[in-house]
């Protein structure tokens, strides 16, 4: 009933080329998609302004200066902690090592934060 | 002091074309309501099957009334569902104000090169792009609605070619289809 020829029949030349057009729109967003879930790098912002963007793959720890002193960071192979600060509850340093993109610390008494950057794969809630 | 009985009897009058609108709107309501029993991969991912009333509604009665089944679709589909007013309320509405937009244009395109399957894919596309506008603008200022892009935009294009294809079928079949089909 539903053959090839009538298909083409109900399709008129523009629809070929707006589904071309469609088409390449699609796959250039597929290519164009951020690729890292995984997440690597580490956005640093104090006071709100980003000071450093530094990659996870790459061992190092550093002091952020902030509102109320230095926070202290380290990057290890893959993931990141703050080691130290100056906020009375320690929230960020408890909080431990991030890896995955989405992920943040923040320490908001020192305005220090960090944060992966990337689509989170993780979902918080979902309902309909 | 007036009497009931003097008072003047208001009439709102009921057109022809408000039947129609009516009967058409409660088909779209339908396909809705069926729609939202089927499960989706990703919230939001929809084949959008009122669409299919509402091209053949734009193609046989006119941008008009188009419109105003999509709005009533719109607000009693989301009444009913009981997501009135809710984010995904405000979503749907983004998708739809943005696809009547673009099909307040595009059904000016000659009607020999496009038929409706150029339509329904280009309404699919403006639609998903005003519900991720406002969501990218409104609830989720990330990145992360731009990876969700690409499988959103796979979608608008397999449905809406689905859908445009569908309504072609149907207006092959019975053209005057839109016009003569709902006696309400």
């Amino acid at each position: 009933m539903l053959d090839t020829r009538s298909i083409t029949g109900l399709l008129k030349p523009g629809d070929y080329v707006i589904f071309l057009l469609g088409c390449l729109l699609v796959s250039s967003l597929f290519l164009l998609k951020p690729q890292d879930s995984a997440g690597h790098t580490v956005v640093i912002r104090a006071k709100g302004q980003i000071v450093a963007e530094l990659p996870l793959h790459t061992p190092r720890t550093l002091s952020i200066a902030g509102t109320r002193g230095s926070s202290v960071i380290e990057i290890v192979t893959g993931k990141a902690r703050v080691v130290g600060d100056p906020g009375l509850r320690q929230i960020c340093v408890k909080q431990g090592w991030i890896s995955r993109a989405g992920d943040a610390l923040l320490c908001l008494a020192n305005q220090v934060t960090l944060e992966i950057p990337g689509q989170s794969a993780g979902i918080d809630t979902l309902n309909y | 002091m007036r009497h009931y009985s003097q008072m003047r009897e208001v009439i709102l009058p009921v057109t022809d074309e408000d039947r129609r609108i009516a009967g058409l709107a409660a088909i779209a309501i339908g396909l809705t309501l069926a729609e939202a029993a089927l499960p989706s991969p990703i919230p939001g991912i929809k084949p959008g099957l009122a669409n299919i009333v509402i091209l053949l509604v734009l193609l046989q009665n006119g941008f008009k009334t188009a419109a105003w089944v999509s709005v009533i679709r719109l607000l009693a589909g989301s009444l009913l569902l009981g997501g009135f007013l809710s984010p995904g309320f405000w979503l749907a509405a983004s998708g739809t104000a943005a696809s009547l937009l673009i099909l307040s244009i595009i059904q000016y395109l000659p009607e020999k090169l496009f038929g409706p399957v150029s339509l329904s894919i280009l309404a699919a596309f403006s639609h998903i792009g005003g519900q991720l506008l406002l969501a990218w603008v409104w609830l989720l200022p990330s990145a992360g609605i731009l990876a969700l892009l690409p499988f959103f935009a796979l979608a608008a294009l397999v449905f809406g070619a689905a859908n445009g294809f569908i309504v072609a079928r149907l207006i092959a079949a019975k053209p005057d289809l839109g016009a003569q089909s709902v006696h309400v």
